[in-house]
C-alpha cells in the first residue's frame, strides 16, 4: 500500500486485492483503494451501529466498539474460549486525499464496511498569459 | 494444527472434532468456537461475520451437532458430539451482529420421587 493513503496501524491480513463479498465469513481487515476511493472491510463480530462509535479527527479515522453489556457470565464456566468481544479499538491514519465529510460506513452481520471517498482531483486548467 | 489439538482435551467431555482431516490443514475459514457450560446447559459461540440465517445450517444427527455453511467461498463444517443428558429435541440457536449461539440444555433431572409401599 502507498503510505499517503490509509495506513492501518494493525496487520493488515490481506492486500488491497479483492474485497470480500456479501456472503462469505470475514476475518481481519480488507483495504480496497481505486481512483475515486478507499473501500475497508473489517470483522466487528459482535457488535453493532448501536455498539460502534466511529470518529475522524485529525486525519485519523477510529473505531470503537463500545464493550457489551456484561451478560450474567458469573455462574458460566468457559470450556474453551477463542475469541473474545469485550472491546475494540482500531485506527486508522488517513491521508488529506480523503473528503473525511464523506466517509460513510454500514454495518451488518459483524462486517463493517467503510466508504472514504476521495477529494475529486482538480481538473487541468489552462492559465492565460497576458501581455503587460 | 494448534486450534485442533487444543479442541481435542475435551474429546472425553465435549469434543470438537472435525471429521474430514483434510480439512483441518486449511482451517482459516473454520470459525472460532467459544463454549461454555452452566447448570442448565452448554453454549457454544461460533464466529462467523459476514453470514446471515440463511448461510448457516444446522442440524443434529446421531449425537452430533453439525454447524455448516456452504457458501462458495469460505464454506466450513464443524460437528461437535453432544455431551451426555443433552435435551436434542431443545437445542435452540441464533444469529446475532456475526456470533451464532447454540444453546445445548441438558433433560432435567427427575425430581426424587417417593414410592408408597402398599400391603400386598
Amino acid at each position: 500500500m502507498s503510505a499517503n493513503t490509509v495506513l492501518e496501524n494493525e496487520k493488515i491480513k490481506t492486500t488491497q486485492t479483492e474485497l470480500p463479498s456479501n456472503n462469505q465469513i470475514v476475518y481481519g481487515t480488507h483495504i480496497n483503494e481505486t481512483e475515486e476511493s478507499v473501500e475497508i472491510i473489517t470483522e466487528v463480530a459482535g457488535y453493532n451501529k448501536d455498539t460502534l462509535e466511529i470518529t475522524v479527527e485529525s486525519q485519523e479515522l477510529r473505531i470503537i466498539g463500545k464493550i457489551p453489556e456484561p451478560k450474567d457470565e458469573e455462574d458460566k464456566k468457559v470450556i474453551q474460549r477463542r475469541f473474545s468481544t469485550a472491546g475494540y479499538s482500531k485506527v486508522f491514519r488517513i491521508s488529506d486525499k480523503i473528503d473525511s465529510e464523506k466517509i460513510s460506513a454500514e454495518v451488518k452481520n459483524g462486517v463493517l464496511r467503510l466508504s472514504l471517498p476521495k477529494v475529486p482531483r482538480a481538473q487541468k486548467r489552462q492559465i492565460d498569459v497576458k501581455a503587460v | 494444527m494448534y486450534t485442533n489439538r487444543l479442541d481435542n482435551i475435551f474429546d472425553n467431555f465435549f469434543s470438537d472434532k472435525l471429521f474430514n482431516p483434510s480439512c483441518s490443514n486449511r482451517n482459516h475459514n473454520q470459525p472460532e468456537v467459544n463454549i461454555y457450560q452452566d447448570e442448565k446447559g452448554y453454549s457454544l459461540e461460533l464466529k462467523t461475520p459476514g453470514l446471515s440465517n440463511e448461510d448457516l445450517e444446522i442440524t443434529i444427527d446421531e449425537n452430533k451437532l453439525n454447524v455448516s455453511s456452504s457458501i462458495s467461498k469460505g464454506g466450513f463444517k464443524r460437528v461437535f458430539e453432544l455431551p451426555e443428558g443433552a435435551d436434542q429435541s431443545n437445542i435452540s440457536a441464533e444469529l446475532k451482529d456475526g456470533i451464532a449461539t447454540v444453546n445445548i440444555p441438558l433433560i432435567p433431572k427427575p425430581e426424587p420421587r417417593k414410592i408408597k409401599v402398599v400391603s400386598a
